[in-house]
């Protein structure tokens, strides 16, 4: 009797979360589409390509010559400058990229008025959803040379002339845009600190500083972990638009501007079309993104088990 | 009722996505048999009978058994995305241009190769135009990768357009009549009084392409010269050598004049980086002339939009280059399956007067009348104009352009337009008095794939800087020392050697 009653329990758990369930398929099969199947694509990086044939009926390269489309990048010399971009660029919005909206988030979070948070998080959130193709134009409002109000005010009349000033300008645009993202991922995380620890600190004499270095810093040691984790998967790629659109493709700031998603799209769009060599590219961007998730989980684990993210 | 409305709303973006992904990587079938998918492209705005057009193009084809789909893409995404479109949309016939290889599609199977047999059997027409005008472009293995346009000539001929009442005030116009060949000397003589007398414009406001305006080469198949060229600016059209485009006596002269034209504030220092078009800023004053590439009778549409007399200035002698990267070549793609009838609608395509012209014009009676048939002038139907016709592609990239028709001028008298199409063939013809001596040599480079992308890349960093008046001594001698450290010499002397064997066959 007891049996039956627990399966009528069962099955009534069952049927209401048929709605949910269902509610996930969508999602799933967009993950399925979108996320999975192209993966069989990173197979184009070993196929000689063929047009006629198409990308996926094209053969593969015989064992001894499997690697000839990365050979072939890896020789070029431009391959430095498109490692020594993409590297260094990550390596410092990785860092500020934690260290900036954290801090914000922080600060954030001690306004009291509900009316200034609103507006705060609404205008440091709205350059976010800014196309590049506009920020692009943005910038050439403050830095063109006969107009840019940045041009007149410094007295610099070279910005799109002269590739010194780029990396902190591609530095700053990337901040303006993507702060208010990061911002709001830590500040959700600083809503879930039970409110008592900061009272009962404050009780103890502890000062703003105290509070924030021993409870919310330590609260938001995962997210902090997790993020960076992320980003380490996307250390070998860049933000297209950031590099692309926002120098307004001069010819000066090459050195400086071109990043290995650049180079593949300028393969795509110019007068080479080698679908395998471009493949190889966004297949190594990949697999050092991959194998330096593992690495960077495993050390993480192996200091502190729980703040691993697998 | 919350549960219904949610397992509705699950249903519903189920079967969304499953319609989704029905429709995805579904295409158009080629019919087989004489169904023809062709390229087609046009320039800012789809004209808005294209559907009207393409009907009336079947109609016409219904008769001779065939019928064809037009595949419309701007022209600025059909440059830059072959290999999507190759990809993604059943195209029989594309044409391949704007600096692209065909040799290279060739050899990635994105285009392919035609017999000598099946031109003969499928393509009569064409083969009869050939005797007089070579239009079979091959590979180094003399396969046909594809047939270019009929053109009188490919003209290569660089110039200055600018405003007649300009050359008047700064005491000009009497010493530079249209047509007046000029050194980058004269030009910048002429830039430096134009802009004491227009302080507050440019003589020019983009940045200038030397290898249409200021260096007279044929690069033989390469775009971008990572592979050298035949210099004619220096060494005329009789060598046969290849050289270093970039070490030339008349490069280093243009670079050396764009660092005066920067200098000098003739230039809008945002050439490069502008949203303003060269043709508008000509148009709206603010700069004082534009560089022109290609035929004389473009000055007059200049002189159409601006409404005054416009002058032109030679800065390159005319010479005829064919059937390269620089020209227009039509060529059966590579996934096709319908290679004859691909074929037989070229040949159809390149000599039938009607077929071509609707193309490019439109419905006769509908868009156009014709006015002059043996001069091939039209006019717009029913007081249509240019801005309200429903219909006109300008480009024409296709067919015998002997017979493309030509639209009366609102500016000159029928007399005039007559001598301005008569000028335009005799500049044609001039510039076929003077051709290449490398024939329809195209190099084939794929011993030296890497080399060319380092030499590329090279180029790439150097080239345009120098191009923007960054040139110091300092800085051309990094240059070429980066391209000699790329290897540009050992692909230059393969070059020649394909070249020389070239020339050793076809003179026997």
């Amino acid at each position: 009797m007891q049996r039956k009653a627990k399966t009528l329990s069962q099955n009534g758990m069952w049927k209401r979360s048929v709605i949910t369930y269902l509610m996930i398929l969508p999602g799933l099969i967009y993950f399925i589409i979108n996320n999975i199947l192209p993966m069989y694509g990173i197979t184009l990086a070993f196929r000689n390509v063929s047009y006629k044939l198409g990308p996926l009926n094209s053969p593969l390269y015989p064992l001894e010559d499997l690697f000839v489309n990365f050979e072939m990048i890896f020789k070029q010399d431009i391959i430095g400058i498109l490692l020594r971009n993409t590297l260094l660029y990550n390596v410092v919005f990785i860092v500020l990229d934690i260290v900036i909206p954290v801090a914000v988030a922080i600060l954030f979070n001690a306004i009291e008025s509900e009316r200034s948070k609103k507006i705060f998080q609404t205008a440091i959130l709205l350059p976010n959803i800014i196309s590049w193709v506009i920020v692009g134009y943005i910038g050439y409002a403050f830095l063109s040379e006969k107009s840019g109000v940045i041009s007149h005010l410094l007295g610099v009349t070279d910005f799109y002339h002269n590739p010194i000033y780029w990396p902190f300008i591609l530095t700053v645009f990337h901040l303006w845009k993507c702060l208010g993202m990061g911002m709001v991922i830590y500040v959700s995380a600083l809503v879930g600190i039970d409110a008592s620890m900061y009272e009962a600190a404050k009780l103890d004499g502890a000062t703003w500083w105290q509070r924030t270095v021993h409870i919310t810093l330590p609260h938001l040691k995962k997210m902090i972990i997790t993020m960076f984790i992320l980003s380490l998967a996307r250390i070998m790629t860049s933000d297209f638009g950031l590099f692309y659109q926002l120098p307004m493709n001069s010819s000066y700031l090459k050195d400086v501007t071109q990043t290995l998603d650049v180079y593949v799209f300028n393969n795509l769009v110019g007068n080479d079309p080698n679908i395998g060599l471009n493949a190889a590219v966004s297949a190594f961007q990949s697999v050092v993104g991959f194998i330096l998730v593992i690495l960077a989980n495993f050390v993480i684990k192996k200091v502190d088990d729980e703040s691993a993210l697998f | 009722m919350k549960k219904i409305l949610s397992f509705l709303l699950c249903v519903s973006m189920i079967a969304t996505l499953a319609v989704g992904i029905s429709g995805c990587g579904k295409q158009e079938e080629s019919s087989g048999g004489r169904h023809v998918v062709m390229t087609y492209f046009y320039g800012e705005n789809l004209p808005k009978d294209i559907d009207l057009v393409e009907a009336a193009v079947n109609d016409y084809l219904k008769e001779l058994g065939s019928d064809l789909t037009m595949e419309f893409y701007p022209i600025s995404v059909y440059s830059q995305n072959y290999s999507t479109i190759l990809m993604t949309d059943p195209i029989d016939l594309m044409c391949v241009a704007f600096g692209s290889s065909p040799i290279y599609y060739a050899q990635m199977e994105m285009i392919q190769t035609i017999t000598d047999e099946e031109i003969q059997k499928f393509c009569p027409n064409i083969l009869e135009m050939n005797d007089e005008f070579d239009m079979m472009v091959r590979n180094s293995q003399g396969e046909i990768v594809g047939i270019s346009t009929r053109e009188l000539g490919f003209y290569n001929g660089g110039a200055y357009v600018i405003r007649k009442s300009d050359l008047n005030a700064i005491g000009l116009a009497d010493q530079y009549p249209d047509g007046t060949p000029v050194t980058l000397s004269d030009l910048e003589m002429i830039f430096a009084k134009l802009k004491e007398a227009f302080p507050e414009s440019y003589p020019i406001v983009s940045k200038m392409d030397e290898s249409s305006h200021a260096v007279s080469v044929d690069p033989l198949g390469n775009n971008k010269f990572a592979s050298g060229v035949l210099d004619f600016s220096t060494n005329g059209t009789e060598s046969t050598q290849i050289v270093n485009y970039y070490e030339s006596e008349a490069y280093v002269n243009f670079c050396k004049f764009m660092a005066n034209c920067y200098a000098n504030g003739w230039i809008d220092p945002e050439a490069e980086t502008s949203t303003v078009t060269k043709n508008a800023a000509f148009i709206n004053g603010v700069a004082r002339g534009v560089l022109l590439e290609g035929l004389p009778s473009l000055r007059d549409d200049f002189a159409t939009q601006v409404g005054e007399e416009c002058v032109r200035l030679q800065i390159l002698t005319p010479t005829c280059v064919p059937q390269r990267a620089e020209a227009i070549t039509w060529a059966v793609a590579g996934p096709s399956e319908n290679k004859q009838a691909a074929l037989e609608f070229l040949d159809l395509f390149w000599s039938d007067v009607k077929l071509m012209n609707l193309i490019q014009w439109g419905i006769e009676g509908t868009h156009f009348e014709i006015v002059d048939a043996e001069n091939g002038i039209i006019r717009y139907a029913d007081g249509l104009t240019a801005e309200t016709s429903g219909f006109r592609m300008g480009g024409g990239f296709y067919g015998d352009k002997r017979y493309i028709y030509v639209y009366e001028s609102t500016v000159d008298t029928y007399e005039e337009q007559v001598a301005a199409k008569q000028e335009e063939r005799a500049a044609m013809e001039a510039a076929s008095q003077n051709p290449s001596p490398a024939g329809n040599f195209i190099y084939d480079s794929s011993a030296h794939d890497v080399t060319i992308k380092n030499i590329e890349a090279v180029i790439d960093r150097y080239a345009n800087i120098m191009a923007l008046g960054g040139y110091t001594d300092e800085v051309y001698a990094e240059f070429i020392a980066a391209l000699k450290a790329a290897d540009i010499d050992t692909v230059i002397a393969d070059k020649q050697a394909q070249l020389d064997a070239y020339l050793a066959e076809i003179n026997g």
